[in-house]
């Protein structure tokens, strides 16, 4: 591993400054970057560790909503009692990752800037991820890469939290050395169009800092459903965030995001489409499961996941039914 | 054999003492011995599968400073090494075979130091072409791994040709008449099973000195010592008693630890520095470069008279063995374990384990015994279902029977408990499961493990040395890989003596101080060093109570030893403690008590020797049930319950055997669910421990261990061997539960979400088309 700097600032200007240099990183629960450096994967010269930065490990009410520090760990959020009753969507993404030893130390700002886990990138291929200029998956080994929304680079999202995220319609407040600025969950991260090397819209210096959470329309609830090789400790096959307004039967919104099956978090605007206007029923919810993954192009071993996409949005859509009686 | 009624440690649930040690961090690995001037070394590995090596330079690397050893192919002997057959050096001379075969090595001041130095090492390689599939390897215009490979020295006949390593050939009967049968049902598919990584806990460490006279000595994670020395005296081209090999404490073996591969690497390293070296590897390592259990692909075909008899089966299976086989001959048991634990009249099997560029085979828990199962007990399912017969009778019409010569023609089988296994399942499914939940089934599988050797062929012995305090010391060769061999040990030692157990202590595993011992494995350390203890403190016990009884002046059949003590029996007030008879001992003729097992030994094995040749003493039998649910949707399996029912002949250690059995179903569930070593051009995809995914606890079901008893008859008080059996037949009972639950039949291991639902897709699309 290459030697590094280590700092702690205590404030944000002092934080800002320090990641202007261009190969600094932001330090959260250090869970994927420190094994990312191991591995040589990424060489940082310093690493600003951002936990003791003021304000960032709350979790606060705004406007019917909730403002969550980027430090927040992933343990808190699936406990936290706010965000259980008003967004237990977010709770269940946050409870279905990783482990409870990695969600202590895994932070919110962490989750959502985590590095893919394709084990192309992962294991030092010269890969267009890598800075390189091939995909090795598309004629190798594929099971768990992307079948939305991939060529020339097939990674799948690893975060949880993303969907939720998104379905929430959540704002992501960041900071760099230029300023604040907030962009809408959804458009935070990046497609494989924009950018072979980054995953996020985040620029040089700039850090998550807070996540708002709106406050949701009534008739809401949601639901968030994974689905792993192992039951636990494991990264997502397929995995859908759905949130729903509900009016007796009728549903008035809906956000259906899937994760693990695209280089970003992937909303389903068909499959909410079917939904909005329709009452929810096996029907409904087996049109919306099957436009969810509507252009689906998979590879030599991954196209299980297009069963496995629909079945996980058809059966989160029947747990949300008023008759099941979740919210 | 004593015939005390009440047992001083045996069939006790002893904790092992070694747990003390392990559960307080006290516990000695290799990786923890320190010498002083110790260097660290590392491995430089291959990045090619198939490739001739051109030149090696390693100056810069050696001028660094901090280094103090570069070795590469040409400081290795000519000798190759290998546990059966010898096919490779412990670094690569002139062509490397698999990505990851080890090429130099460095010897440093730290670790840090040595990595930078690898990096200084020029290696030019010419690529050669490579093949990965055993399809490939065979084919006519493949590359040839081995082009000496007729030449090289292998532990058993073998029959070699081009990149094919073994080919076997079991024929029983009459195959095609008895196909041909006119009313007999016939199933035949393919089965494939992957390679599974022994996943240990320790990854492998050792230390190696030289001293001034050229004496090495070497701390190893190896369970089998002095068959671990020759490939270190082979590679330095020394006599095996200039070795001295060590094997402290090891964190599992599951068969990964039973060869040499690092350990002549650190020797040779420590010779050239003239200074002690540790080597230890990476979990990376452990995933990308060493061995794991052989892929199979299993065609077989069976048939079956519709009143259930089997009548015969046909059938060809090919392993891939990577570019070592560090397996027994590859197959040469795969043949006869396919046919498990039936009585099949007509039989064909061949078996060929092909050489490929992929990372080396070696023994992992039950080698060969998980393939062959999933096979044969995913078909006698189909079978079943096929003549509408429950699956468990099928199994229990067609069973061995005391008397069968058992298919591997080893013998006739004796002692067996399989009857009362299969009893047993019957009785807790109807007792304990109650109705199915919907998308929820109930597999059976049947487990065997019957390579119980004839204790005549096998190399142990030990030695009991009784201390003036009255404690003991046995002195074994053999390790203690985490199975609980040693506290075995102790425990014969203790009944035998009639001392407490905390007061034998284990002297073992040292090729110098103890005696010779073949290795761990096998599931037969028990039956095979619980022999040889027993022997040995026999030995000592009649000299014990020879002595006592000349001091008592007494007949020895009068006394009694227990506790620590020997008493008249008509008088008890009259005792010895056997602190004061082994203080008396050295003062007599005699001198101190030793007792060793050679002449026992001997003599046993002269007066049952022809009896033991041709039977099959101590089956190990194992019915499994499992209860899962299966997700049509998103293919997930899950195991609610799992039963398991073993004979163990005699139960040495209660907690150690049900130990062993748990964790066995736990090893054999993450064979059937999760595990699976994934690789690309030879490179191994999933090298680490988040995507080479492990049963954690929560995977864990409700698991139910019962033991039967029905005692060998020539193992230490009864024993039969235990650690294998359990993880046997996991994948096939769980393939069948999630037949019984979805009417699907999933014919690849591991039963992940992807195949279970290809298997849907395929044999039920109207499960996925008439949802919600
Ligand atoms: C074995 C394993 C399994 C896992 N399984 C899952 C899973 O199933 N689902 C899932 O969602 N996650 C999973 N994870 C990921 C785990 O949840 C993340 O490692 C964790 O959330 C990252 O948080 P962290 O605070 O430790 O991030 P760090 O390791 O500190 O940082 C990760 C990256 O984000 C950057 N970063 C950190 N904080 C900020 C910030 N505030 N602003 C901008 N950049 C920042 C860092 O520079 C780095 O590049 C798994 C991880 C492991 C190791």
């Amino acid at each position: 591993m290459r030697p590094f700097d280590y700092a702690a600032p205590a404030t944000m200007t002092e934080a800002t400054q320090l990641l202007r240099d261009v190969a600094a990183a932001p330090l959260g629960g250090g869970t994927d970057l420190l094994p990312l450096m191991k591995d040589g994967l990424v060489e940082p010269s310093r690493l600003v560790d951002l936990r003791r930065l003021p304000g960032l490990e709350s979790i606060e009410p705004v406007a019917g909503g909730l403002r969550l520090g980027a430090l927040v760990t992933l343990d808190r959020i699936e406990s936290d009692d706010a965000i259980r009753t008003g967004f237990r969507l977010l709770a269940e993404a946050a409870s279905a990752a990783s482990s409870p030893q990695l969600r202590n130390m895994g932070t919110l700002g962490g989750n959502l800037c985590q590095r893919p886990r394709c084990w192309y990138f992962r294991g030092g291929y010269r890969c267009f991820r890598a800075g390189g200029d091939a995909c090795y998956a598309v004629g190798g080994e594929n099971e768990y890469l992307a079948i939305l929304g991939g060529d020339p680079c097939y990674i799948v999202h690893p975060s949880d939290v993303g969907p939720a995220l998104i379905a929430l319609d959540a704002q992501i407040a960041l900071q760099g050395p230029d300023g604040r600025r907030f962009v809408q969950a959804e458009d935070f991260f990046v497609g494989v169009k924009e950018s072979l090397t980054r995953e996020t819209v985040l620029e040089p210096g700039e850090i998550v800092t807070h996540v708002e959470l709106p406050a949701q329309p009534s008739g809401a609830r949601g639901t968030y459903l994974k689905a792993m090789d192992r039951g636990a400790w494991s990264f997502a096959l397929a995995a859908v965030a759905a949130q729903l307004a509900l009016d007796g039967g009728i549903v008035r919104d809906a956000r259906i995001v899937l994760g693990g099956v695209a280089p970003t978090p992937w909303r389903c605007p068909a499959a909410e489409q079917a939904l909005v206007g329709a009452t929810l029923s096996g029907t409904t919810a087996a049109l919306a499961a099957a436009r969810a993954v509507e252009g689906a192009q998979p590879m030599s071993r991954n196209a299980y996941k297009v069963d496995l996409a629909r079945g996980l949005v058809e059966r989160a859509l029947a747990r949300l039914m008023p008759d099941r009686g979740s919210g | 054999m004593t015939a005390t009624t009440e047992r001083q440690a045996i069939g006790k649930p002893l904790p092992k003492p070694d747990a003390w040690l392990k559960a307080t961090g006290t516990a000695v690995y290799a990786g923890d011995v320190r010498l002083p001037g110790m260097l660290e070394g590392k491995i430089l590995r291959s990045p090619h599968p198939h490739a001739r090596i051109v030149s090696i330079d390693a100056s810069a690397a050696a001028a660094m400073p901090g280094v103090y050893a570069v070795a590469t192919g040409d400081d290795v002997g000519a000798t190759r090494i290998g546990r059966f057959i010898r096919d490779r050096h412990a670094l690569a001379r002139e062509r490397v075979r698999y990505v990851g075969e080890p090429v130099a090595a460095v010897a440093a001041i730290d670790e840090e130091t040595a990595e930078r130095a690898l990096q200084l090492i020029n290696v030019a390689y010419d690529p050669l072409p490579a093949v990965f599939e055993p399809e490939e390897a065979i084919a006519p215009d493949a590359p040839i791994l081995h082009p000496d490979l007729p030449s090289y020295q292998d532990s058993a006949r073998s029959t070699r040709e081009g990149n094919v390593r073994n080919r076997v050939r079991h024929d029983v009967g009459d195959v095609d008449v008895a196909f041909a049968e006119p009313d007999v049902v016939v199933h035949e598919t393919t089965y494939r099973t992957p390679r599974q990584s022994q996943a240990f806990t320790e990854p492998h460490a050792a230390v190696a000195q030289i001293d001034g006279t050229g004496k090495v000595t070497v701390w190893a994670s190896i369970k089998a010592p002095f068959r671990g020395r020759v490939s270190i005296a082979d590679t330095l081209g020394v006599p095996v008693s200039h070795v001295r090999l060590i094997a402290p404490a090891i964190g599992g073996d599951f068969g990964g630890k039973g060869a040499a591969f690092i350990e002549p690497i650190a020797a040779v390293l420590a010779r050239k520095a003239r200074r002690p070296v540790r080597l230890t590897l990476s979990r990376v390592e452990e995933f990308s470069a060493m061995t794991s259990r052989p892929s199979a692909v299993i065609r077989l075909r069976m048939a079956v008279r519709h009143d259930g008899t089997l009548v015969a089966m046909d059938a060809s299976m090919v392993y891939n063995v990577g570019a070592v086989d560090d397996t027994q001959a590859g197959t040469a048991n795969s043949a006869v374990s396919l046919v498990g634990a039936y009585h099949i009249p007509n039989v064909r099997v061949e078996a060929t384990s092909v050489y490929t560029n992929c990372s080396p085979a070696g023994h992992v828990r039950a080698p060969s015994g998980p393939q062959t199962s999933f096979a044969t007990e995913s078909h006698l399912d189909r079978l079943a279902r096929m003549i509408g017969m429950d699956p468990l009778e099928l199994r229990e019409r067609n069973a061995l029977r005391n008397g069968d010569v058992v298919p591997s023609g080893h013998g006739i089988l004796q002692n067996s408990g399989l009857d009362e296994c299969l009893k047993r399942a019957r009785a807790w499914m109807a007792r304990e499961l109650g109705s199915k939940r919907p998308h929820q089934g109930i597999g059976t599988a049947v487990s065997f493990w019957a390579l119980h050797p004839n204790p005549a062929a096998v190399d142990s012995a030990a030695t009991v040395k009784v201390d003036v305090d009255g404690s003991v010391a046995v002195l074994t060769g053999v390790a203690d890989q985490g199975g609980g061999q040693w506290s075995m040990v102790g425990q014969v030692a203790s009944e035998v003596l009639g001392v407490p157990v905390e007061q034998v202590s284990v002297i073992a595993a040292d090729t110098e101080a103890t005696p010779y011992e073949q290795g761990t494995g096998g599931s037969n350390t028990t039956y095979r060093v619980g022999n040889v203890v027993r022997q040995a403190a026999e030995e000592a016990r009649r000299q014990v109570l020879r002595l006592a009884a000349e001091q008592l002046k007494v007949d020895e059949e009068e006394l009694d030893l227990r506790d620590g003590n020997v008493r008249v029996r008509s008088d008890p007030s009259r005792q010895l403690s056997v602190a004061q008879v082994a203080q008396g001992a050295l003062a007599s003729p005699a001198g101190a008590i030793i007792g060793t097992s050679g002449e026992a030994r001997e003599r046993e094995i002269r007066e049952h020797g022809h009896e033991r040749a041709d039977i099959v003493d101590a089956p190990s039998f194992a019915c499994h049930v499992a209860v899962a649910s299966v997700d049509p949707e998103t293919g997930v399996t899950s195991v609610d319950r799992y039963y398991t029912v073993q004979d163990v002949g005699r139960a040495l250690n209660l907690l150690n055997c049900t130990g062993q059995i748990e964790g066995g179903v736990i090893f054999g569930l993450g064979y059937a669910l999760t595990e699976e070593i994934q690789s690309d051009n030879g490179i191994n995809l999933n090298a680490n421990l988040w995507e080479y995914l492990l049963p954690t606890a929560p995977h864990v079901p409700e698991l139910t261990v019962e033991l039967v008893e029905i005692p060998s008859t020539f193992g230490p008080f009864g024993a039969k061997g235990v650690g294998e059996t359990p993880c046997i037949p996991v994948a096939a009972a769980v393939a069948n539960a999630i037949d019984d639950a979805l009417g699907v039949r999933a014919t690849q291991v591991p039963l992940t979400p992807e195949r279970v639902l290809a298997a849907i897709r395929e044999q039920r699309p109207e499960l996925l088309e008439n949802r919600a």
